[in-house]
């Protein structure tokens, strides 16, 4: 026997409709693949649907909508194995001399495609990754960074800091062709 | 401060307070290697910048959440009402039975609409469209909607493949059928005055028959069932 009921899709659709790129965007950067971040996009508004009403400031909706997408994603995260870390405890800065920085970045520019940067994002943990998505992708500050990922601001300061360091010395090796890892620490007790 | 400091600093911005900053460049203008270092470092991060920048997103995927919506909110009111739809059940069958009753079977109601939709949609073939333009549909009808009044109520982003009158059970339709990318959707126009039910002008009602999702709505005199 069929069966009616009332939806009020309207205001949902109003208020988080606007926000599908920037989490597309997001989950893409997370999954490194287009179908693979519909499917979180599409999880992410689902559970977003069923607590609208868990939503106190609708001004704070992009916010709301990106803690559910990171939990599910960490969610699946979770059930895979965890990857290694790579570091082999060396600057990135240690092979520049006056003369190279220009050449460098030509070579990077030829060898490292968008792609291949996104990989090694998709290397470290997901507390590095989310501040360094929302550093770059939005241009956000560490304030709102903070107020996006509910944690300190110096949390964020040092969690970028960290991120990128190990982002700018895996793209100098892969770049120099030298990605040989020299240490191997487990994510596990490593910035925690 | 010296070569081992401004790398350090340089590696660890994020960290360093802010007026160590002025520091470490006053020792780039005046150190070259370190210079190289700051500009490599720039680069670098306008590499990282450009591979994370924001890329288009597909224009399907609004129309995908926008399904997924729709199944959970069919799913969700069999879940949550389970209990309350099996006494509703019972409750509307014993009316049914009294009303049937007293009164002979007239109006068509919303479920009778939404099943005869359904049969219509899935049957069907699109060669038996009369109208292939939407500015044509008054042909088939005396409608009082502008053609603009209709579109607005049509899916974004679809296309409009032709119009025909239909009969639902006992009233008429006009029947569009659209395109969404590879969805072929069915939009069913009928004189709220023809059915026996009436829908609030704000409200969107979602009807389950198996699969098969019917959404209504109000627009003037007139009540729009959408399938697809």
């Amino acid at each position: 026997m069929p069966k009616l009921r009332r939806v009020d899709k309207k205001h949902f659709k109003e208020l988080t409709y606007p926000h599908l790129e920037f989490l597309y965007n997001v989950a893409l950067k997370y999954s490194g693949k287009p179908y693979d971040a519909e499917d979180l996009v599409q999880e992410t508004m689902y559970t977003a649907f069923r607590k609208f009403s868990q939503l106190r400031e609708e001004s704070k909706c992009r916010s709301w909508l990106f803690m559910i997408l990171r939990s599910h994603f960490l969610k699946e995260k979770r059930q895979a194995s965890k990857r290694p870390i790579l570091d082999d405890g060396d600057g990135y800065l240690k092979n520049v001399n006056s003369g190279s920085p220009n050449e460098l970045v030509e070579k990077y520019e030829s060898k490292m495609s968008k792609e291949e940067v996104q990989r090694v994002l998709r290397l470290i943990p997901e507390k590095f990754q989310s501040p360094l998505i929302l550093y770059y992708m939005e241009d956000m500050t560490y304030q709102e960074i903070s107020e996006y990922l509910d944690i300190p601001i110096g949390t964020v300061m040092s969690r970028l800091a960290r991120g990128k360091k190990y982002m700018k010395n895996e793209i100098t090796r892969r770049t120099k062709g030298t990605s040989v890892v020299k240490k191997i620490i487990p994510i596990t007790g490593l910035w925690a | 401060m010296d070569c081992q400091q401004f790398s350090n600093w340089l590696e660890n911005r994020d960290i360093h307070d802010v007026s160590e900053a002025d520091n470490a460049l006053r020792h780039a203008q005046t150190c070259k290697e370190c210079q190289a270092k700051l500009r490599y470092d720039e680069e670098l991060d306008k590499l990282i910048h450009n591979a994370l920048a924001k890329e288009q997103m597909p224009s399907s995927l609004s129309g995908r959440v926008d399904l997924s919506l729709d199944g959970m909110s069919a799913g969700r009111s069999r879940m949550s009402y389970r209990w309350f739809g099996a006494f509703s059940a019972v409750v509307a069958v014993m009316l049914v039975f009294a009303i049937s009753l007293v009164f002979s079977p007239s109006l068509p109601t919303i479920n009778d609409i939404g099943h005869h939709a359904i049969i219509d949609h899935t049957k069907h073939d699109d060669s038996i469209l009369v109208v292939r333009d939407l500015d044509n549909i008054y042909q088939l009808g005396d409608l009082t909607l502008t053609r603009e009044e209709i579109k607005a109520e049509l899916p974004q982003g679809s296309t409009f493949v032709g119009a025909r009158i239909c009969p639902l059970g006992e009233c008429l339709a006009i029947h569009m059928v659209l395109r969404q990318n590879d969805r072929r959707i069915s939009v069913y126009l009928i004189r709220e005055n023809d059915m026996d039910f009436s829908l609030s002008p704000h409200g969107r009602y979602t009807l389950k028959e198996g699969s098969q999702i019917v959404q209504f709505w109000k627009k003037g005199k007139y009540v729009f069932a959408m399938i697809g």
